[in-house]
């Protein structure tokens, strides 16, 4: 009974658990500065687990180890000692504005407990800003797709304030002591970097860059504010990789300084009052576009830029099955690594045995061998290259080289062209080639016409109802044979009286005898004129029949009057069938 | 050696078979064959292309040699729809088909290996003719409904049969009038890449890029737009980036 009420008690604890969050703090901090967030729940710490960490982009968390600790509480009028395990979480934002911090999850004995979510706003360090700035400058704010953005990043700074105050912030002395911190240029999203180029004219100066230490160029002194500040620069290029916007996170430079500093006898200089600075830059936000379909020509190479092309070939004079050098200079300013060279593949008279390129930040080389497959070629045709041009006016540009005249003599006699490298010989049709040519074949498959359609939809419809019918037919037969033998009863004296050796009296009597469903013999009796006109036969048709019958019979047994002729026999039935057939649909 | 046979056929047929093409179309084709034999794909294109002018109910041959023209040629989005448009005329030939998927295995568009069961069955459908599914449709309704008819009532099994015969039968026979009945027909990506918009118009964001070769629904068409749809979305685009198979 104790140990349920024990387990009892630590059910509702474990389930009254919540997870105590003391913090920001600061809750408003200077960008670059870190605020502080604990973390701390009741249990120990082999039983709790701090679930993953949010991810917030320009904000820096880190968590320290988890602390343990006992604290006492007073359960029933007793004190009681509980464990308890903290955590220390730092924020450092790295750009300006406010963020929202999801909530935090801890992993109780396998249940998991979340916080509420925590806000932390970023402010402008404004001790930094007067000392120091960065910023962007791009030429244009609307760019294409796969056209390359050329961003350059300048970091001005009052030199006389950083010759007399700034603080070396690494081990290693840099010219400028200042650190830029722009996780972007190595991964931005959207777009993918490209080579930096090589920098301007100007007074080269070191300083960091993210993880490493680059060089700026002095480019000029601006007066701001009634300072002065020296301004370097440096370029970045970028490759927007799909159309929309492409936002450029703002840049987060930070240095140190100090006001007060004192000698020292082994290190020299030392400052007194060390300070931090950081000061944020202005995020730029491009609009870029899709390349337009318009216009788009078939071979399009997908660079976008404006460029050059020229070609040689060597030699100028060739024997069919021999290689020429075919070599295309593609230069200019654009994408070059977006650039698919042309495919010479189609070139009349040629076999491309191959294609070799070379790669270089303003030129591509592309190398064709090509083998003359006939000697009517007299060149090597132009090139094409198309490109999309974004200068104003925009559009896609086609430039073609020279066509490059050749001399392509003939094979010497009985001489066969070789099977050539990725013709015939490597390439199956059905393995790794296309089957070949068709000759004229069977004519082309139509469609079905509408008429075509509706037939072979109705047809099987009416084809059952029609079996439906006889099906019907056939069960009601077999339920009543006299009917069955009534309703055939006229087609069974046609079709016996038809020749000329037809017995007609017993033929009648069998007409008669099926339609008043009785035997044969039991119609050739007195009273059938009655019986028939008991089955609803008029009295005049009934005389009619049982006096012919009468006197056939008295023929067939040799006696009696004239016989009757077999046409009026067929009469007489018919108007008999006509007649039945009269009662057989009255209601 | 398979070629030169073809081309000894080509010529044969061109010469000697009675009705199977006209005369006037007898040397294109040959000079056709010959530009293509020399590599002179561009040459053989055009001649093909003034061939399948003047064709006479068998343009599927022509249709395919116009897809090898642009696969030699490295075209091959224009390939894909050449050797699409021969298919409907000579449906499951062994050979386009199979110049069809490596085309399509070079643009890199393989099939998804596994698929959804209504997708599996619809292409099944697809693969076949209008006139295999009509003859189709007639023996599910025909057997179905006779059977249906003729089953005893105590046969339920067979009876529960010819009652799904007449059905899947119904079923195939609506699609096959919903297929006549609306102009929707494939198409093929030509340009390198299209972007598709919800609405017809270019300053509406695109929210699908499809890559030449892809194949697609065309269900709506105006002068300069149509309306396509693809197992990853569907919209609005340039015609002019979209390649009929008709």
């Amino acid at each position: 009974m104790l140990r349920i009420g024990i387990l009892f008690i630590f059910a509702a604890t474990l389930a009254a658990q919540e997870i105590k969050v003391v913090g920001p703090d600061p809750s408003v901090v200077r960008l670059g500065r870190e605020a502080t967030l604990t973390l701390s729940i009741d249990g120990p710490l082999a039983s709790v687990a701090l679930g993953r960490l949010p991810e917030i982009d320009e904000l820096d968390v880190h968590v320290g180890a988890p602390v343990a600790s006992m604290v006492q509480a007073i359960v029933d009028g007793r004190v009681v000692d509980r464990p308890r395990t903290t955590w220390s979480v730092t924020m450092k934002p790295l750009r300006l504005g406010a963020f929202t911090i999801p909530p935090f999850t801890v992993d109780l004995g396998g249940r998991s407990i979340t916080t509420e979510p925590v806000a932390l706003e970023a402010v402008r360090d404004r001790e930094g800003d007067q000392y120091a700035f960065v910023e962007f400058v791009t030429p244009r704010q609307r760019y294409y797709v796969h056209e390359p953005v050329r961003l350059r990043v300048r970091i001005g700074f009052d030199a006389s304030f950083f010759a007399a105050n700034a603080i070396q912030l690494f081990r290693q002395p840099l010219d400028v002591p200042v650190h830029l911190q722009a996780r972007w240029l190595r991964d931005l999203s959207g777009a993918v970097p490209l080579r930096s180029s090589t920098p301007g004219p100007g007074e080269r100066r070191r300083f960091a860059l993210n993880g490493a230490i680059v060089e700026g160029t002095e480019v000029e002194e601006r007066d701001v504010d009634g300072r002065r500040f020296t301004v370097l620069e440096f370029e970045r290029a970028f490759l927007p990789q799909a159309s929309g916007e492409l936002t450029i996170p703002e840049p987060l430079l930070r240095f140190a300084f100090a006001t007060q500093f004192r000698e020292d006898f082994v290190n020299g200089r030392v400052p007194v009052d060390r300070r931090e600075a950081h000061v944020a830059g202005t995020r730029v936000v491009l609009d870029v576009q899709a390349l337009p379909e318009v216009g788009r020509p078939a071979g399009f190479s997908g660079a976008v830029g404006a460029f050059r092309v020229s070609a040689t070939a060597s030699p100028a004079s060739v024997r069919v099955g021999e290689t020429v050098q075919v070599v295309l200079r593609i230069v200019g300013e654009g994408s070059f690594p977006a650039l698919r060279p042309p495919s010479l593949e189609g070139a009349e008279g040629f076999h491309v045995l191959g294609m070799i390129q070379d790669q270089a930040p303003a030129r591509r080389t592309v190398t064709y061998d090509l083998v003359a497959l006939s000697d009517e070629v007299d060149a090597v045709p132009p090139i094409a290259f198309a490109f999309f041009d974004p200068r104003v006016p925009a559009g896609y540009r086609t430039v073609r080289t020279q066509a490059i005249p050749l001399d392509v003599r003939p094979l010497p006699a009985g001489a066969r062209l070789p099977v050539l490298p990725g013709a015939g010989a490597t390439h199956r049709p059905g393995e790794t080639d296309v089957f070949g040519l068709h000759a004229t074949g069977p004519a082309d498959s139509r469609p079905p016409s509408a008429a075509m359609i509706a037939v072979g939809l109705l047809a099987p419809w009416l084809v059952a109802g029609l079996l439906w019918s006889w099906v019907r037919i056939r069960a009601r037969d077999r339920a009543d044979p006299a009917r069955a033998r009534a309703r055939r009863a006229a087609a069974r004296f046609r079709a016996r009286t038809r020749g000329p050796d037809a017995h007609l009296p017993v033929e009648l009597a069998a007409y008669v005898s099926a339609r008043l469903a009785c035997a044969d013999p039991a119609v050739i009796a007195p009273g059938l004129d009655e019986r028939l006109t008991d089955a609803g036969v008029a009295v005049e048709l009934s005389l009619r029949t049982a006096s012919t019958l009468k006197e056939l019979v008295a023929l067939d047994y040799g006696s009696g009057g004239p016989a009757s002729d077999a046409a009026d026999v067929r009469d007489l039935v018919e108007a008999l069938e006509s007649a039945f057939r009269v009662l057989e649909t009255a209601p | 050696m398979i070629v030169v046979l073809k081309l000894l056929l080509m010529v044969l047929a061109a010469t000697g078979t009675p009705g199977a093409r006209s005369s006037d179309d007898e040397p294109v084709l040959e000079r056709a064959a010959r530009a293509y034999q020399a590599r002179r794909f561009v040459t053989a294109t055009r001649l093909f292309e003034e061939a399948l002018a003047t064709s006479d109910g068998t343009a599927g041959p022509i249709l395919h040699n116009l897809g090898n023209c642009a696969y030699r040629r490295g075209q091959l989005a224009e390939a894909i729809l050449w050797y699409r448009r021969a298919l409907l005329r000579v449906p499951r030939d062994p050979e386009t088909t199979f110049n069809l998927r490596l085309a399509e295995q070079r643009l890199s568009l393989d099939q998804p290996t596994q698929r959804p069961l209504v997708d599996e069955l619809r292409a099944a459908a697809d693969a076949l003719t209008a006139n295999e599914l009509l003859a189709i449709v007639v023996l599910l309704l025909g057997s179905g409904l006779c059977g249906l008819v003729l089953a005893p009532r105590s046969w339920r099994g067979w009876r529960r049969l010819f009652l799904a015969c007449v059905l899947l039968g119904v079923g195939l026979g609506v699609c096959l009038v919903h297929d006549r009945s609306t102009d929707a027909l494939d198409g093929i990506v030509l340009a390198g890449q299209i972007a598709v918009r919800p609405e017809p118009h270019d300053g509406v964001p695109s929210t699908l890029d499809l890559k030449a070769g892809e194949l697609v629904r065309v269900l709506e068409r105006s002068k300069r737009w149509l309306r396509i749809e693809h197992p990853r979305g569907g919209g609005w685009t340039r015609r002019t980036g979209v390649g009929l198979v008709e």
